[in-house]
């Protein structure tokens, strides 16, 4: 049977809607850790999901198997359960009548994985290794890490959409870790994005392995910070990680929906100082959240949540468009088979402004710089942020001083915004991450100029 | 039938010539409701299958997985390829040998196989058709239930199956008053559906958001802290299952890399990583390589007893694995990971000895978890109460936490002797003296 036969059969059963996902994967990863190849290892995964929407409600059904009974059955599931749960919901919604798209695209790469034999891409992370091991005797253990995946996937569905698009990446990953008298230390570098091999032709591996390392060593001798209140510079991967955390996350339009996020209500309202304009763009070249059509087959652009201070809009799926009734931008994103599309961001950052590195330490008394990402969350309620940093440094009197470790940054992010007194001029975009909400992680990107902010709450164990 | 597949891929992969293979077989069907603003918001169907294989050619290891089981010898082919490009790894000396396993009894229920989709809405009316205080905003939860079946067969002989269940529940509430907000949430897991908790967690979660709502700031200094189970989980249980991997301290990368058979807490501190619990969530025969699940003593009386092992990290220091070679299905290789994570219980209630707080923190939850390599930890309380003379005063806002873990395990005074699961984690109320709290 083809795809057109199982949208009738959904159709004929019932359905307002239906949608079909395909979806074919094939990665291939390299570990090595401390001189020795841990793991080498591929895979070929596909399946199909299947969305139909009945009366207000959502069916969604997967499988692996792809055979005609294993499919039809598959519709007849994501049929009764939205039948059923239809039911049980109060206030119900139609999906808009949404325009057919029709595209056949694929992420640009010059060179193709599979034309790379196996020896080669294992000595560049062999060699990638040994960088970090040999570059000073007080890195005790690392690990690094080669991914490439290919994906294929068509999307159609009842509105005449066919969307068939080729999604290509490729990432490589250092972690080093240092040890002196008793003192442990941390590096980790990442670099990654859309394309072929030939991006790892354009990263310099050694210094990838290079700077984990150093890091990891700055570490040994590290202090901690005093806790307190200070003016922070805050470097462009944290600048991304509060994009994306304090921003990206709120404007999502499935937490406006359920009334879950501190920017409900909001639109059109002034929540930024002028110098604040985050954009979210999937069309950035060679960016790991980009893509040219989302996962409902709908075209990407670039959106602009907040301009010149002002919150300018949303993300939004199929769903969320219907609900508040609010232009589609494009932003359903799943990350295999066995999940729904949810709203996601792509590549998300804080527009550049026009103040130097050198202007924003220059009148600070006591600040800190803090650097590199950890971890971090935001409560969605009252939006609360905590970000872990890998690093930082002490300023005093308008100068970079002591290294610092075990930092942690936090505040309130509609009070932060208003706190950013200078926007740097450099703008630096970290292509590769990773992103994780309701158990699936999608990739991403993140970054920003530089910021100065006043008034963050800066946790440290002293 | 699911161990046969094994068995056919492991001929293909002797037949191509390699030194030994192990073929991991796992099919699941489950079905999830998810719940947004206190309504059904989708139903989820997954049908998930496939095979994965671990194959070693000269010392070098494959590993390849698929969803195509129509095309066994493609796959044995690819792992077999990859083997064979890869390069020796001098510490590998052999996959898991074949041992007699302990059957564990009670993880599979019957009626989670056989529930209908009309079964599963009425249990989600408990969630939906309760009565919520004015001031919960915004209602968050999900049902999942899970039967899957495992196989697996090496070429050392290792030939087993099995079928579990899976509930879980989980429930997320925030509330709001004026400029206020609040947030709880709860969680439950379980082999059967009737030992699922619905209907009490929600009592907690609610309790928690709005109680959470009276928040206020407290100056900073030194508190002693009762860790709810939540709190222990991030701080103490996850710290654990890095910390005492084997792999972690075999490459130094733990801060209790050198402590084995030291007093690293108090006395009153034991913890036991129990896969052979019946019932418990963790619990299963065998662990991904096929090596019979087991039951070992991690901390005993506050000393350092062992750590965990896989069959490869076992192999290096010429020991026996402890069964914690876990895997996650068949896309990803098995790592080491706790399985049943049981801590031993103190003699009073903790409602008694939160009584005896003359001043200190109730820190219900965190998301930070300690650094793992220093064994620091710091991070924001995310739900946290003032106790003063044994009553709880107000909720905390922008609170922090700062504490090694070393101090940690040695200042417990006390664990309570009512315990609950976290996940796979069994714990107490834990009461521990001295911690930094950052506030005013």
């Amino acid at each position: 049977m083809e795809f057109q036969d199982f949208l009738e059969r959904g159709l004929k059963l019932g359905a307002e809607f239906i949608e079909i996902r395909y979806m074919k994967s094939k990665d291939s990863s390299i570990q090595y850790t401390d001189g020795t190849l841990r793991s080498f290892s591929a895979n070929k995964d596909e399946g199909l999901a299947i969305r139909i929407f009945y009366d207000g409600a959502w069916g969604f059904s997967s499988t692996s198997s792809l055979d005609s009974e294993s499919v039809l059955n598959s519709i007849e599931q994501a049929y009764k359960i939205a039948r059923i749960s239809s039911n049980y919901i109060k206030e119900k919604y139609k999906i808009k009548d949404f325009k057919s798209n029709k595209a056949n695209v694929s992420m640009k790469f010059k060179i193709n994985f599979d034309d790379i034999s196996y020896d080669e891409k294992i000595n560049l992370v062999k060699y990638l290794d040994n960088s970090i091991r040999s570059f000073d005797n007080r890195i005790k253990s690392n690990t690094v890490r080669y991914n490439e995946s290919q994906d294929e996937i068509l999307i159609v569905n009842s509105f005449g959409t066919e969307v068939l698009k080729k999604e290509i990446y490729v990432s490589v990953s250092a972690l080093a870790i240092s040890l002196e008298s008793g003192k442990r230390g941390r590096g980790y570098v990442a670099r990654g994005g859309t394309g072929g091999y030939e991006l790892l032709k354009e990263f310099n591996v050694e210094e990838i392995g290079i700077l984990s390392a150093k890091k990891a060593i700055e570490q040994l001798y590290a202090t901690s910070a005093k806790a307190g209140s200070y003016t922070c510079v805050v470097d462009p991967i944290l600048v991304g990680v509060f994009a994306h955390e304090g921003i990206g996350h709120p404007s999502e339009a499935d937490s406006i929906v359920d009334k879950n996020s501190v920017l409900e209500g909001k639109l059109g309202e002034k929540i930024a100082n002028d110098n604040v304009t985050i954009i979210d763009n999937p069309l950035l070249e060679k960016c790991f959240g980009s893509f040219d059509y989302d996962d409902e087959g709908f075209p990407a652009r670039p959106r602009y949540i907040i301009k010149n201070g002002i919150l300018n809009e949303y993300l939004h799926n199929m769903e969320t468009s219907s609900i508040l009734n609010l232009e589609n931008n494009a932003a359903a994103r799943a990350d295999s088979y066995f999940n729904p599309p949810l709203v996601r961001m792509s590549n998300i950052y804080f527009d550049k402004g026009d103040a130097s590195f050198e202007e924003m330490l220059e009148d600070i008394e006591l600040g800190i710089y803090a650097k590199g990402f950890e971890y971090g969350y935001v409560m969605p309620n009252n939006g609360q942020f905590t970000f872990k940093c890998e690093s930082g440094y002490l300023i005093e009197k308008g100068e970079l001083t002591k290294p610092l470790r075990d930092l942690s940054i936090s505040g309130v992010i509609l009070e932060t915004l208003k706190n950013i007194d200078l926007v740097g001029k450099d703008l630096e975009i970290k292509t590769i991450g990773h992103c994780y909400k309701e158990r699936q992680w999608v990739r991403v990107g993140d970054g920003g100029p530089h910021l100065r902010v006043k008034g963050i709450v800066v946790g440290g164990v002293e | 039938m699911s161990e046969e597949i094994c068995i056919k891929a492991l001929r293909i992969a002797e037949s191509l010539g390699a030194q030994q293979a192990e073929c991991y077989y796992y099919k699941e069907k489950a079905t999830k409701a998810i719940i947004r603003k206190g309504e059904i918001k989708r139903y989820e169907s997954v049908k998930d299958e496939g095979i994965a294989i671990r194959l070693i050619v000269n010392k070098s290891l494959g590993f390849y997985y698929t969803t195509n089981l129509r095309d066994l010898e493609k796959a044995v082919l690819e792992a077999y390829k990859l083997a064979k490009a890869g390069v020796p790894d001098p510490n590998f000396v052999s996959l898991a040998p074949k041992k007699p396993y302990h059957r564990v009894n009670k993880i599979y229920d019957k009626r989670i196989e056989e529930i209908s989709q009309e079964e599963v809405s009425e249990f989600l009316n408990e969630v939906i058709k309760r009565d919520y205080d004015q001031r919960i905003k915004s209602i968050n939860s999900e049902l999942s239930l899970s039967l899957y079946e495992e196989a697996i067969a090496n070429s050392l002989g290792i030939q087993a199956s099995e079928k579990a269940t899976l509930a879980s529940f989980s429930i997320e509430l925030s509330a709001s008053e004026g400029n206020k907000y609040s947030g709880s949430f709860e969680a439950s897991y379980s082999r059967f559906l009737k030992d699922l908790e619905i209907s009490p967690l929600i009592d907690k979660a609610h309790s928690f958001a709005i109680n959470g709502l009276n928040k206020k700031m407290i100056n900073s200094g030194e508190y002693s802290i009762y860790l709810d189970p939540w709190a222990s989980l991030y701080i103490i249980a996850i710290a654990l299952d890095n910390a005492l991997n084997a792999d972690m301290v075999q490459r130094k990368r733990s801060f209790l890399s050198e402590d084995l058979n030291k007093q690293i807490a108090n006395y009153n501190l034991t913890v036991v990583d129990d896969a052979l619990m019946e019932g418990a969530v963790g619990s299963s025969s065998f662990d991904g390589e096929g090596v019979p699940s087991q039951r070992n003593v991690l901390i005993e009386k506050g000393i350092l007893k062992n750590f965990m092992y896989d069959v490869y990290t076992a192999n290096k220091e010429n020991k026996e694995s402890t069964g914690n070679a876990v895997r996650n299905g068949f896309r990803s290789l098995p790592s080491i990971s706790s399985r049943n994570l049981v801590f031993d219980k103190g003699k009073r209630k903790s409602e008694d000895i939160m009584l005896e707080f003359k001043r200190g923190i109730y820190v219900r939850s965190t998301f930070d978890t300690p650094n793992v390599i220093t064994g620091e930890f710091s991070g924001m309380i995310n739900e946290g109460f003032y106790i003063e003379n044994g009553e709880i005063k107000h909720a905390l806002i922008q609170a922090g936490l700062a504490i090694s873990l070393r101090d940690l395990f040695k200042n417990i005074v006390e664990l309570s002797n009512d315990a609950r699961w976290v996940y796979n984690n069994y714990i107490p109320y834990i009461y521990v003296e001295k911690a930094k709290i950052a506030g005013k």
